[in-house]
């Protein structure tokens, strides 16, 4: 160091403040992190993709190039899997939605005793704490055809409903039930920020509820909605324990086909499918972008939000 | 007070009352506004007079009224959006997902009016308050003076029949707050609209105002022009909250003479001046001679000391600027006194003389209502 840049040095110091200079001090510190995360997050991915390039023959991996596990997965049929996910995932995703938001709503601006809100909050909170397996399985001894449901059902004189388990109906209801916090929440944090006064002055200015409802909530809280249907869209794509402990065999999903590849030793096979959903993932989520750009709302809430 | 006739009846507020759980926020209210009014609501924080304007805009419902009118239309039970009035907000409440323009459109964009139209609306209500040429940008980009103009036009644009606001320029600087005072009132001549102002700020209410309701409590205590919140306060607290320099408390002397005065034994001294509570004064009833700076008049020499005169030595001198307050101490205790410049204070100070047209004495309890 050069004695002008040491008293340059010296004299920045006492203006700043000492977080200030701790962070300035800990600059590594973000590249340390950037860098791990890369390693950590996207270096496996990369080898997942590569992985879907190698063949299985034996229970051996044969580390050569090939296209065959690609192949295969669009000859066999084996990528319909991934629609019907995506499928069960949207539908599951928009039910959720329609419960969610008119819920986080009433929680947010419409329930006016603060206790029963902080009740409401935690017994949301409350799923978390549980495993997702047993939360589940438990299902079955209400939905089966010796279950709750059917014992009541059988009491009135209705004949067992073999629908209720092991069927696109229990599946479709387990994730909505497994899913519907992780919705509910973010939403509800964004209707928080949207300032009551805000929606005073609409209705001062004349807008009838429904417009209240278009024009200035539902634009202030899509930050929070797109997070929600990120939050459910993307593990209900993966989810396979749902459709394996409520859909029997009759319902195979995605994360069921990655799973059973997995135990097959299918490794390439396991590898191209999990790079299929990464890629109808991305897909999604780059559509859901666009959409949201042309509508140019949420960049201006983003920027109001970042000030 | 007068009340306006039928014909230029704008408002009429009758026995409004509020609750909030066990708070009373408005005792009993009435008011009457004529068109074009300037009408201020001005008290302390905790008075009423938000939720007043609240329950004129329907943004809150009362505990009870007798009667609510807008214009000819009973307004009681008609939600705020189809109310014939829009309001200015403290916070401004603009939308921040919106541009200037998107913002003072609002109200004509649910009401259905077409984009052009709307727009041009937008753009001569913006000139109004002089933001031309800021229609496109985001409310974030704005200061808090132009933020408080984009609420102005956003509330004017639609011409409501009654603007209100709610200490709309609370929060902005001095300097900015003293032009737009003037900016706001040159507004309401020109567009002829009727404006209730909710304040804390007496001298904001004084500039500004036709008339002032002052409000304690959740009621109001005095509903008079500017004047006369000074010259005819009806009790101590009205002087007191005008910020009146002189107030010397005692007990009434005297029945109520001819030409409306009284007197008032201040224990070292009695003064006589007009009596300007609402009731008839009281013998041996608590009351207090209101007093404004520029009224009692320095004496020096052996000046005879009676009714309305107490003895005085000076006290220290504080310069303002434009005028030098004197402070005077007598018995009573001490006083403020006027002057132009400090020349105009004689050095043999003897005595302060109140002359009794210059001062009044109010009952000293605290709100009662007029």
């Amino acid at each position: 160091m050069t004695a002008v840049a040491a008293l340059e040095a010296g004299r920045a110091v006492p203006g700043r403040s000492r977080v200030r200079r701790l962070i300035d001090g800990y600059g590594w510190l973000l590249t340390l992190f950037t860098a791990a995360w890369a390693m950590l997050l996207l270096l496996p991915l990369f080898l997942m993709f590569v992985y879907s390039f190698f063949t299985t023959s034996g229970f051996e991996t044969d580390y050569s190039f090939s296209l065959e596990t690609w192949h295969t997965l669009f000859e066999s049929g084996r990528w319909r899997i991934g629609t019907r996910t995506l499928g069960v995932a949207v539908t599951v995703t928009a039910i959720i939605f329609v419960l969610a938001f008119p819920f986080a709503l009433w929680l947010s601006k419409g329930c006016r005793s603060n206790g029963a809100r902080t009740l409401i909050l935690t017994l949301l909170t409350i799923p978390f704490f549980l495993e997702t397996t047993s939360r589940t399985v438990i299902w079955r001894a209400i939905l089966g055809t010796e279950g709750v449901v059917n014992t009541l059902l059988g009491g009135v004189g209705i004949e067992p409903q073999a629908w209720l388990l092991y069927s696109g109906f229990a599946v479709n209801f387990g994730m909505v039930l497994l899913y519907f916090p992780s919705m509910v929440f973010p939403i509800f944090m964004s209707l928080e920020l949207v300032d009551d006064q805000l929606v005073g002055a609409a209705e001062d200015l004349g807008a009838s509820p429904l417009q209240i409802l278009r024009l200035v909530i539902l634009p202030l809280a899509l930050p929070g909605i797109v997070a929600g249907i990120i939050f459910t869209l993307v593990p209900t794509m993966a989810e396979f324990v749902v459709p394996q402990l409520l859909g029997g065999f009759n319902v195979n999903l995605l994360g069921n086909s990655i799973n059973s590849a997995l135990s097959a030793l299918k490794y390439p096979m396991a590898a191209a499918l999990s790079a299929f959903v990464m890629a109808v993932l991305v897909i999604l989520m780059g559509l859901l972008f666009i959409v949201l750009r042309r509508s140019r709302t949420i960049m201006n809430t983003f920027a109001e939000i970042r000030q | 007070m007068t009340d306006p006739d039928a014909a230029e009846r704008v408002l009429e507020v009758a026995n409004a009352r509020h609750r909030y759980g066990d708070v009373i926020g408005l005792d009993d209210v009435s008011l009457s506004v004529r068109r074009g009014e300037f009408l201020t609501l001005l008290g302390q924080s905790g008075s009423g007079k938000t939720t007043l304007l609240r329950i004129i805009g329907g943004l809150e419902t009362p505990t009870s009224i007798a009667a609510l009118r807008i214009g000819d239309e009973d307004v009681r039970g008609v939600p705020a959006a189809r109310r014939d009035c829009s309001t200015v907000f403290q916070g401004y409440a603009l939308f921040p997902h919106m541009s200037v323009s998107e913002n003072v459109e609002f109200g004509l964009r649910v009401r259905g009016v077409a984009p052009a139209e709307r727009r041009r609306k937008a753009v001569s209500a913006l000139s109004l308050v002089r933001l031309s040429g800021k229609e496109d940008r985001r409310i974030h980009q704005l200061s808090g003076g132009e933020r408080q103009r984009v609420g102005l036009a956003r509330a004017l644009v639609t011409e409501p029949t009654i603007l209100l606001l709610d200490e709309p320029l609370g929060a902005l600087d001095e300097r900015l707050r003293i032009d737009m005072q003037v900016e706001l009132l040159a507004l309401q001549k020109q567009l002829g609209m009727t404006f209730i102002y909710v304040t804390h700020s007496q001298e904001e209410a004084i500039t500004m105002s036709d008339r002032i309701a002052l409000m304690h409590r959740g009621r109001i205590v005095q509903l008079a022009p500017p004047e006369d919140l000074f010259e005819k306060p009806v009790n101590r607290f009205v002087a007191d909250f005008m910020g009146v320099e002189n107030l010397i408390d005692g007990v009434i002397a005297s029945g109520l003479e001819e030409g409306g005065h009284v007197e008032l034994d201040a224990g070292t001294a009695r003064f006589r001046a007009r009596w300007t509570g609402v009731e008839e004064p009281e013998i041996g009833s608590g009351a207090t001679l209101v007093v404004r700076a520029e009224r009692p008049v320095m004496l020096s020499g052996s000046a005879a000391v009676g009714l309305n005169s107490v003895p005085a030595s000076l006290g220290s001198t504080i310069y303002k600027g434009a005028h030098v307050d004197q402070i005077v101490t007598t018995p009573v205790g001490p006083m403020t006194v006027r002057v132009l410049d400090r020349h105009a204070v004689p050095a043999s100070l003897s005595a302060v003389q109140v002359p009794p047209d210059a001062a009044c004495i109010v009952p000293n309890r605290g709100d009662h209502s007029s």
